[in-house]
């Protein structure tokens, strides 16, 4: 594995003096007694963290700019963003989410250039970065990564009930859910308000089964047969759901599955990695790490989906150092760093170009394997509409969430769940749209 | 055993100690002492323990503090102890300063519009700080606070000092005006009624309003959040929270070490203070 110390101020030089994402000379001389302030979260992977440490510190170190990181946790992070766009006061760059592109668009800097570039170096941008980070045709952020999610399952657990492989249709995930359930070892979906988890788990059902939020002219057409039909398996899977789902919030499930209560789950692949560290001197972790792998999400009537958590670089217009964010951005987006960048984060955080399939990023651990085919069936809430800030504001409303787990806990039918979830879509698409 | 005068002889009085006495305490102390004991065994347990789900939730088998060293090693804990200590004493300061003369005013003196104002001051506290904090940041921006530690000991008072002024309102009105009367007649000024009568006679009232502002300002969370931007300058709710989650990943036995620790300075003011903090809060409940 790559570690932060193969970034070296002078490779990062090397790189960055070679096109594309060249850093000008004329602009590191103009940076010097400069300020930057970026605000980053905690990846989960330390060394991802530290990396972006020691980028800051080689760039202050060329150019003579100030620059400082401060990290809040990504809950925590998105109100300071709000603060920012609010008072145009406390930070040049953030990382966001990727609704902050088009809900804060007006008060982001347009990146499109630096965007052009890395399209150039790494062989074009897929689609769920460009969606994550355009608006109106203008690069408004830049693309991070996404962390893909995948099922999380017990081999051990799923062969004790019979079944040898994770299941590639709906069916066969709920047959495997009630053998599970049988044996004593019942898996769980976040149906909880997990700002993570939440979407990850729920969106890629509705999807799988034909339902949609939004058409491509972003009209609410939640209220469908085939939304029906995913709530409705929804409702029978649950009832051999581990008890407590409705309350998981994002580290709940990763708990339930590393006490060995849960057999699967919808999540990231920190289980996998905190296992992998802890399982030297702890005995437990080990038996998870030898015993579970990661599946694709199963095949539903309308194909097989997949959201997941994405991050962005949000370039705040407020800022009085454009040419520092810039600066910053292109030496991120540099041949010295990100490639190492990405295949530490052993796939945690993958960056969204479609010629990272043949660059050397991937982890070599044949368990974290399935992140590169997951890496490219991203899509982003709103499908089949484009990106919005309606679909964005149902995410943080959990609508989608809330229409299953209402149904599910039977406080609402089906029918009805679906009907309660239209009513809150059209009512955010009309505050929206006046 | 022969009955006293108006005693009445209890069937079985252990059945009725224990109904009367000892169950409603026992469910009291259930929800009072229960999260102090749940943060305990967590931060005392080690990772194996916390993530293994046939051991018993409620005890600890293997009392470990790796995760108070933790705490101590590997994050700013003691400067965010210091940083919330210096925010909570000073804004609970200046909070009592401006909030116990205001409420004495409001009590006493008889201006038009008092009890709008007294009203608006309530409703001032009332205000959520989310829909604040936006505004604010640019406020403390306007007068060179920002990013700065400060400025949350300027922005504190603005919900403590209503609040102070209210409960100090509603505590100088069940001190009798006839006190203050008496010592004016013997020759004291308002200020000095203030100073000498009913301050002293409201000191119970002062304490409880301190203890509940300094909590409050111990505790606050969003304006600590937005208006300070560098980790050494934050305060505990914060700081634990910042860098002890890691993504989806909650370092929970760090975690309860962190707030049981920081629970400790808000129990030991309560318990310096509790005979007065008591009568503060029970002040003219019986009075007829």
């Amino acid at each position: 594995m790559n570690t932060p110390r193969s970034l070296t101020r002078r490779s990062l030089l090397a790189a960055t003096a070679a096109a594309p994402l060249a850093t000008p000379a004329i602009a590191q001389n103009a940076l010097k007694g400069t300020k930057l302030t970026i605000l980053a979260g905690q990846w989960y992977v330390p060394e991802c963290n530290t990396m972006l440490d020691t980028l800051a510190a080689e760039i202050g170190k060329d150019t003579g700019m100030e620059i400082r990181v401060e990290r809040f946790a990504g809950d925590e992070l998105m109100t300071k963003t709000a603060a920012i766009i609010g008072s145009g006061r406390g930070a040049d760059l953030a990382v966001g989410v990727e609704f902050d592109t088009y809900v804060y668009a007006k008060k982001l800097n347009d990146v499109t250039d630096i965007a052009d570039e890395a399209a150039k170096a790494y062989g074009g941008w897929l689609q769920s970065g460009k969606d994550a980070s355009m608006v109106g045709g203008r690069w408004k952020s830049l693309c991070i990564g996404q962390a893909p999610a995948a099922w999380n399952y017990r081999t051990d657990m799923f062969k004790a009930a019979g079944i040898d492989k994770f299941p590639d249709t709906f069916d066969d995930l709920l047959k495997a859910a009630k053998a599970l359930h049988a044996k004593a070892t019942p898996i769980g979906m976040t149906l909880g308000h997990a700002s993570g988890d939440g979407r990850s788990t729920n969106y890629p059902v509705l999807w799988a089964f034909g339902g949609k939020e939004f058409d491509r002219d972003g009209k609410v057409v939640l209220n469908s047969p085939e939304t029906l039909k995913a709530v409705e398996w929804y409702k029978e899977i649950y009832q051999y759901f581990i008890p407590g789902t409705t309350a998981w919030l994002d580290p709940d499930n990763n708990q339930a599955f590393l006490s060995g209560k849960c057999s699967a789950t919808v999540n990231v692949n920190t289980i996998y990695l905190a296992s992998r560290a802890a399982a030297a001197t702890d005995p437990a972790k080990k038996n998870i790490v030898d015993n579970m792998d990661h599946g694709l999400w199963p095949r539903g009537p309308a194909g097989r989906f997949a959201n997941y958590n994405i991050n962005v670089w949000l370039p705040f217009a407020s800022s009085p150092n454009k040419e520092g964010q810039k600066h910053f951005l292109r030496a991120w987006y540099s041949r010295a760093f990100l490639p190492k960048w990405t295949k530490t984060g052993q796939s945690y955080f993958i960056p969204t170009f479609a010629g990272f399939d043949k660059e050397d990023v991937w982890p070599e651990d044949p368990k974290l394997k399935i992140f590169r085919e997951l890496n490219k069936i991203n899509r982003l809430p709103g499908y089949s509409g484009p990106p919005s800030p309606a679909a964005a504001e149902a995410v943080n409303k959990y609508v989608l969430v809330d229409m299953f787990a209402k149904a599910c806990t039977g406080q609402l039918k089906p029918k009805e769940a679906v009907e309660w979830a239209t009513k809150e879509y059209e009512q955010i698409a009309k505050k929206r749209h006046a | 055993m022969t009955l006293q005068p108006g005693e009445i002889r209890s069937a079985n009085p252990r059945a009725e100690r224990w109904l009367y006495f000892y169950a409603p305490m026992g469910f009291a102390l259930f929800f009072l002492v229960g999260p102090f004991y749940w943060m305990l065994i967590t931060a005392l347990k080690p990772d194996s323990e916390l993530y293994d789900g046939t051991k018993s939730p409620l005890y600890v088998a293997t009392p470990s503090l790796d995760h108070f060293r933790y705490l101590f090693e590997h994050t700013e804990f003691v400067t965010w102890t210091k940083n919330t200590m210096m925010v909570a004493t000073l804004s609970t300061a200046i909070a009592l300063a401006l909030g116990v003369p205001a409420g004495y005013a409001l009590a006493r003196l008889r201006f038009r519009g008092a009890d709008f104002i007294g009203t608006a001051i309530f409703v001032t506290y009332l205000v959520p700080t989310s829909l604040l904090f936006i505004p604010m940041v640019e406020v403390m921006a306007q007068i060179g606070l920002d990013d700065s530690i400060w400025s949350l000991v300027v922005v504190y008072p603005t919900f403590l000092v209503p609040f102070v002024t209210w409960l100090m309102s509603g505590y100088f009105r069940t001190i009798p005006t006839e006190l203050e009367d008496c010592a004016r007649i013997d020759g004291l000024t308002r200020l000095g009624a203030m100073w000498k009568i009913a301050i002293p006679l409201a000191r119970p009232g002062i304490l409880s309003a301190g203890i509940f502002a300094f909590t409050l300002s111990w505790n606050e969370f969003i304006y600590a959040l937005t208006l300070v931007t560098a980790s050494s300058e934050r305060t505990i709710p914060v700081g634990v929270i910042v860098q002890l989650t890691r993504a989806d990943f909650y370092f929970w036995g760090p975690l309860m070490a962190g707030a049981l620790l920081g629970s400790v300075p808000v129990a030991i003011v309560y318990s310096f203070f509790v005979d007065q903090y008591a009568s503060g809060l029970t002040a003219g409940a019986v009075k007829g």
